[in-house]
């Protein structure tokens, strides 16, 4: 993995395509009626086109996904502030990827201050942000 | 549309009704298939559930949520931004309870219209009464009519 040091790239985390199926069950499981996740039909209404949404956690969660990947446990992962900039949507090929920029000691370990973010295959930046990580077992 | 003034008087400051809830394995199972999730220690939720917390922490849900600031879900509200900390890690089947508060709530106008930002802070915390999360979200609230 080598040393954790300002300007270590974490490995990206990727996702070859976002899946409408998917958006269904995660409206069920956080009981949430806005049918732009669900229905075609809403989506066109608000001139958003013909593909579904993702939700927004989501895609915080693929950002998560990449920290998981890179650090192993999610104990390690103490704080993620992120920015929602524009929508994911179904059939979408997403990439989250992060830049350690700065390392200190926190007294509770070796915490990696990252930019992180989630971009679309085309370059559009989704969501962007910064995440604390404990980086103890990582090197 | 709903007068920004009065929704500020009524909700800024407000403490929604606190809720408790807690996640059955085949939930959490659902939720990493859904996001894709590497695999996780056994026991333990996604991180990703901190901000699930944040809704069924409340005593209500993402409806009532919409029916207080006068939104419907075809307007299409969204979530702004999002500050996830975690003590520690969220647990499967362990009772989590949320106490949650309206910090701001502001209108602006941009490229799309009129919205209203609401920015809400939910404190987790387990039977006990020790935290385990906090969650700060700003809800992006579109105001078409």
């Amino acid at each position: 993995m080598g040393t954790v040091a300002p300007g270590f790239r974490i490995p990206p985390w990727r996702l070859e395509r976002v899946e409408a199926a998917r958006m269904k069950t995660m409206s069920a499981l956080m009981r949430d009626p806005n049918p732009i996740h669900f229905d075609p039909e809403a989506t066109r209404a608000l001139g958003l086109g013909d593909r579904v949404v993702n939700q927004g956690p989501a895609n915080l969660g693929y950002i998560v996904n990449m920290l998981l990947e890179w650090v192993g446990d999610p104990a390690a992962i103490r704080r993620l502030r992120v920015r929602f900039e524009a929508n994911v949507f179904a059939g979408d090929r997403v990439e989250a990827g992060g830049e350690v920029t700065e390392v200190r000691d926190d007294g509770g370990g070796r915490v990696a201050v990252c930019d992180v973010w989630l971009r679309r295959d085309d370059g559009q930046r989704l969501v962007s942000g910064t995440a604390e990580v404990v980086v103890d077992e990582v090197g | 549309m709903v007068d920004i003034e009065e929704l500020r008087e009524r909700l800024v400051g407000r403490e929604l009704p606190g809720g408790s809830f807690s996640v059955p394995p085949y939930e959490s199972w659902l939720m990493s298939d859904v996001l894709c999730s590497p695999p996780l220690p056994e026991g333990v939720l996604h991180p990703t559930y901190v901000f699930h917390a944040g809704m069924r922490g409340v005593g209500f849900d993402i409806a009532s949520l919409l029916d207080l600031v006068h939104c419907r879900p075809e307007d299409g509200p969204m979530i702004g931004e999002t500050d996830l900390r975690q003590v520690r890690p969220l647990r499967v089947g362990e009772t989590l309870r949320g106490s949650t508060r309206v910090v701001d709530l502001v209108r602006k106008r941009g490229r799309s219209g009129v919205f209203d930002l609401m920015r809400v802070e939910t404190a987790i915390r387990d039977e006990q009464g020790s935290a385990v999360a906090f969650l700060t979200n700003t809800y992006v609230f579109p105001r078409r009519s």
